[in-house]
């Protein structure tokens, strides 16, 4: 159970040595390496997989989301939390660290 | 010197101290790839990479299988198998246990995947039959075979990263045998063997040889129907999946699921399967339980191939 909890200021990065991915479609699969599990990402997902190039704080990540769907920050301040907090559970990304 | 008989199967060559009347006789040019013999096998595997459970053990490069009063089988570095007889056991058990898990273990040792599908010929390529113990995959492919189609492999199809026939996948056949339920040649009228190809003693499952139109080429997988039981319908039904879908359903049909996380092969069989369900049409074809629905499906089947190709 993750204690740590998001917040706009806070840092994430992929979690590349444990994760595989392979474009299915416009679809992203993913694939715990050490538990077999896999873990499927929609086209927006994977958009937003795509900005975690470099470690990214949430609060960039979502700039960038209203900047490329052309939705405020209320429209996409819910689902992009949601995500981000749905990959951290998931072990997909991991916390650099957590600004003042 | 004892005799060596030697072989190709599962898309390599074999030197063996066994005789194998299941497998495709080859004249070896050069050394074989893999050397099988009798012996003894190491009493356990040790090692930080080692994963145990009873009678099996096994890590990236070393297998170990204790089948009690038939055969204990030692498979290394995906080149040498060692069996150690028990008392009592009979050949045709001992090589039972061999061709299915035993050959499973070698291959993920090659890095290759073991599918488990069935596959007749269509086309220039392949279309694969997939599916779990039961689901239909060796009676399907004898029904295609009594429409004109050529059987290329039964249970077993094997796939590697380093095959492609113009960017298509391709796979491996495995050896000349259907092996069918007693009841299932009943269902696509096909005339039952003698007891001679009795798989085992105490179960109705026999073998059919097609040594004599076995083909050991590659070929590139055209299609491939991922074959269901579903209660509450009733006729067959076929539908296309898309590439996420065909990666779910796929990612679960890899023959002896527990090697490829017992010998740390998840990458290698995650590389595989998502370029397949990325690369390949697929389709599931659902039929009803408890009844014949054989002319159905193969129609179906051909509906489907006639649009792929």
């Amino acid at each position: 159970m993750k204690t740590k909890p998001i917040t706009p200021e806070t840092i994430i990065y992929k979690n590349d040595d444990r994760f595989l991915s392979n474009l299915l479609g416009d679809e992203l699969v993913m694939m715990d390496l050490s538990t077999g599990d896999y873990i499927n990402l929609n086209p927006v997902g994977a958009d937003i997989w795509d900005m975690l190039t470099e470690p990214i704080s949430v609060n960039e990540l979502l700039n960038r989301t209203v900047n490329t769907y052309h939705i405020t920050a209320e429209q996409a301040t819910p689902p992009v939390f949601d995500f981000v907090n749905h990959l951290y559970e998931k072990n997909l990304v991991l916390i650099q660290s957590h600004l003042a | 010197m004892d005799n060596v008989f030697t072989y190709w199967a599962f898309g390599l060559t074999f030197s063996s101290e066994l005789e194998f009347p299941e497998l495709l006789s080859h004249e070896l040019d050069g050394n074989a790839d893999v050397h099988m013999s009798w012996g003894t096998v190491p009493d356990k595997l040790t090692g930080s990479d080692v994963t145990s459970a009873q009678g099996l053990a096994m890590s990236a490069s070393r297998y170990l299988l204790k089948i009690q009063d038939i055969a204990f089988y030692y498979v290394e570095n995906g080149n040498r198998v060692i069996i150690e007889r028990q008392p009592g056991a009979d050949d045709k058990t001992i090589r039972l246990y061999l061709l299915s898990n035993v050959m499973a273990a070698l291959l993920h040792q090659k890095d290759a995947i073991p599918l488990h599908a069935s596959a007749v010929a269509c086309h220039n390529g392949l279309a694969l039959f997939c599916g779990d113990s039961g689901a239909g995959k060796s009676t399907t492919i004898t029904a295609m075979q009594q429409k004109g189609y050529q059987i290329f492999s039964d249970d077993i199809c094997v796939l590697r990263l380093s095959c492609f026939l113009k960017e298509n996948i391709c796979a491996w056949p495995s050896y000349p045998v259907v092996k069918l339920w007693e009841n299932s040649y009943q269902v696509t009228g096909t005339h039952l063997a003698g007891n001679e190809y009795q798989l085992r003693a105490g179960i109705s499952k026999y073998a059919r040889f097609y040594h004599s139109s076995f083909s050991r080429e590659p070929r590139a997988i055209k299609h491939i129907f991922i074959l269901e039981t579903k209660p509450g319908i009733s006729h067959p039904q076929e539908k296309r999946l898309n590439a996420s879908e065909a990666f779910e359903a796929l990612i679960s049909k890899t023959y002896r699921p527990v090697q490829v996380s017992g010998m740390n092969k998840r990458k290698v069989n995650f590389s595989i399967i998502s370029k397949l369900a990325g690369g390949v049409s697929v389709s599931r074809l659902t039929r009803p339980e408890g009844y014949n629905s054989i002319d159905a499906v193969t129609q179906l089947i051909e509906n489907r191939l006639k649009e792929v190709n």
